[in-house]
């Protein structure tokens, strides 16, 4: 059995998020010596939850390359996936996961990362499947493929009782029993919906908490900084998705948010700016490009990242019915699904509610050289914003692990023209 | 009289100019940046400096653009060589829209609004 954490009682969530980070690469190393089966999941579309009730130990390959990235030892992996022949054009997490394999699964947290019992990809990622292919022929693990139906069209709408979404969900869970035949096959262990419910009830919870969370940061001055504190919680509620000690943590942190809007106190000292994020982080330089904004006293309020990548896909507001657990994991997983890739592709739906929630004052996307399915659309989502809001936004591009795409001097001299237009604007309407 | 300086060290060239209070250009310098851009900044100031027959002292305010501003030391301000180009060709040719900026590292596009303000702006990476 896994090691757990001690209570949060008295501690700060900083310091409880960081042991429960330490907990789970712990666990995660000792796994094969506990004869604790593995699974490597992706943050996107996962069936985290059946994976618990079989005690599967959670590997998330791509938080293992963004740690990477984030310790400044990526280009030594990505060097290695290169040297064997994968193209520079490659996604980065791929790569530096390739370069992992090729390095013995000696990770830089210190940990070796055992190899899976069972990989599951999902059809939410183009990369996913291929990646999954990867474990496939280098570990010999099975690769257990979701696929979820994504939205037909931009204003199509899944709706609960029609045929279609009927036929979604069905299509859905079948795939679900499959996945937990298999399960009962490489662990010896049988289903237990009840358990399923239990760990549902958890999510349940973790979610609705989640969702506060990211309505405090509505409040002026914005409590936290979405891409910087937000990628802490974020780490935590994918690794402890499910259990205890990670509805105790988000309660936790639920509790300091709301005292620091209580108290107004703002993540930045002078927030003068309210942003919106969109696209995926540069994890190998999010603190300083971060800075480049709050220098300005820019703070990301919200981003999109934080909706499609916290655990479960887009999740905010959906909820199980732990009293039909595999019908609702279904359901859940269809919706979060569709919900979730709408902010890829038809974003400005998603991002036009968070300028108005969140009142921002500007939207600075992130295109990433990694990867052109989540640069997709943002040319157009800016032109849009711009045109049809007068709102100002940002395009930067770098990438997520990968620090050849980093250029410091052009990016800040986009920033800083990017708030000297903000300042102008403040000072049109007769601002400070 | 009073007299203010713009110095643009941009990635290939140190651009100068000073202007009178009427915003009359009374002196402008071009040089090379080489290794040492703090350097350039400071080669073509002195240049349009001298070229405008006055001391620097002469000079009540240095606005710093281009990739290299901040190496500017002697620069009172620093902005965006987005924002300078929008005010200066609106100010020259006052139904400006568009600025294009092809420069040695870059090229900018910039979209001016009515007021003379940046609406909005496209940069690549490199030639």
């Amino acid at each position: 059995m896994a090691a757990t954490t001690n209570s949060t009682q008295g501690a700060d969530a900083r310091a409880v998020g960081q042991r429960l980070v330490n907990q789970w690469l712990a666990n995660v190393n000792s796994a094969p010596e506990r004869g604790q089966p593995v699974a490597y999941v992706f943050v996107m579309g996962n069936a985290v939850e059946i994976l618990r009730v079989f005690g599967f130990e959670l590997v998330f390959p791509e938080i293992n390359s963004l740690q990477t990235g984030v310790r400044k030892a990526a280009p030594e992996y990505l060097a290695k996936a290169e040297d064997y022949g994968f193209s520079p054009d490659v996604c980065s997490y791929v790569k530096a996961d390739v370069g992992l394999m090729l390095s013995e699964m000696a990770h830089p947290s210190g940990i070796r990362i055992p190899k899976p019992d069972l990989a599951i990809a999902s059809s939410l990622c183009n990369v996913y499947i291929k990646w999954a292919e990867i474990w496939e022929r280098h570990f010999g693990a099975p690769a257990f493929v979701l696929d979820i139906p994504g939205k037909r069209f931009a204003t199509w709408k899944p709706i609960p009782g029609t045929a279609q979404y009927d036929a979604d969900k069905r299509w859905v869970e079948g795939q679900l029993k499959d996945l937990i035949a298999q399960c009962e096959r490489i662990t010896g262990k049988k289903f237990d919906p009840d358990r399923l419910a239990e760990v549902e009830a958890n999510v349940n919870e973790m979610v609705r908490l989640w969702v506060e969370i990211l309505d405090l940061n509505r409040q002026r001055p914005a409590p936290y900084n979405s891409m910087l504190d937000g990628l802490t919680y974020i780490g935590v509620l994918n690794a402890w998705r499910g259990t205890p000690e990670g509805v105790a943590y988000m309660r936790l942190l639920r509790d300091e948010v709301a005292g620091k809007v209580a108290r107004g106190e703002g993540r930045a000292a002078n927030e003068r700016f309210r942003l919106i994020f969109s696209g995926t982080p540069c994890y190998v330089n999010m603190r300083r490009l971060v800075e480049l904004f709050e220098t300005h006293g820019g703070v990301f309020a919200a981003s999109d990242y934080l909706t499609y990548a916290a655990g479960g896909l887009d999740s905010s507001g959906l909820f199980y019915d732990p009293s039909r657990p595999l019908e609702s994991l279904a359901e859940v997983t269809t919706l979060a699904s569709q919900l979730g890739l709408s902010n890829h592709f038809f974003s400005h739906h998603t991002l036009a509610q968070q300028v108005k929630d969140y009142a921002a004052d500007g939207i600075v996307y992130h295109g990433i050289k990694s990867c052109r399915t989540v640069a997709t659309s943002m040319a157009d989502n800016r032109e849009y914003f711009t045109t049809r809001y007068g709102l100002h936004t940002l395009y930067i591009e770098s990438d997520l692990i990968d620090p050849r795409y980093w250029s410091d001097a052009q990016i800040k001299n986009r920033v800083d023209a990017f708030f000297e237009v903000l300042e102008q604007r403040a000072l049109l309407k007769g601002g400070e | 009289m009073l007299y203010v300086a713009g110095v643009d060290v941009g990635s290939t060239q140190a651009k100068a100019i000073v202007l009178d209070e009427r915003a009359r250009v009374v002196g402008e310098a071009i040089l090379d940046v080489e290794m040492n851009m703090s350097t350039a900044a400071q080669q073509v100031f002195d240049l349009v400096v001298a070229n405008a027959n006055l001391s620097p002292d002469d000079i009540a305010f240095t606005v710093a653009t281009g990739y290299g501003r901040y190496r500017v030391t002697f620069g009172d301000m620093q902005v965006t060589e987005i924002s300078c180009h929008a005010r200066g060709a609106t100010a020259e040719f006052p139904k400006t829209r568009t600025v294009l900026d092809i420069g040695g590292q870059d090229t900018k596009a910039i979209r001016i609004g009515d007021a003379g303000e940046v609406v909005d702006f496209a940069m690549n990476d490199k030639c």
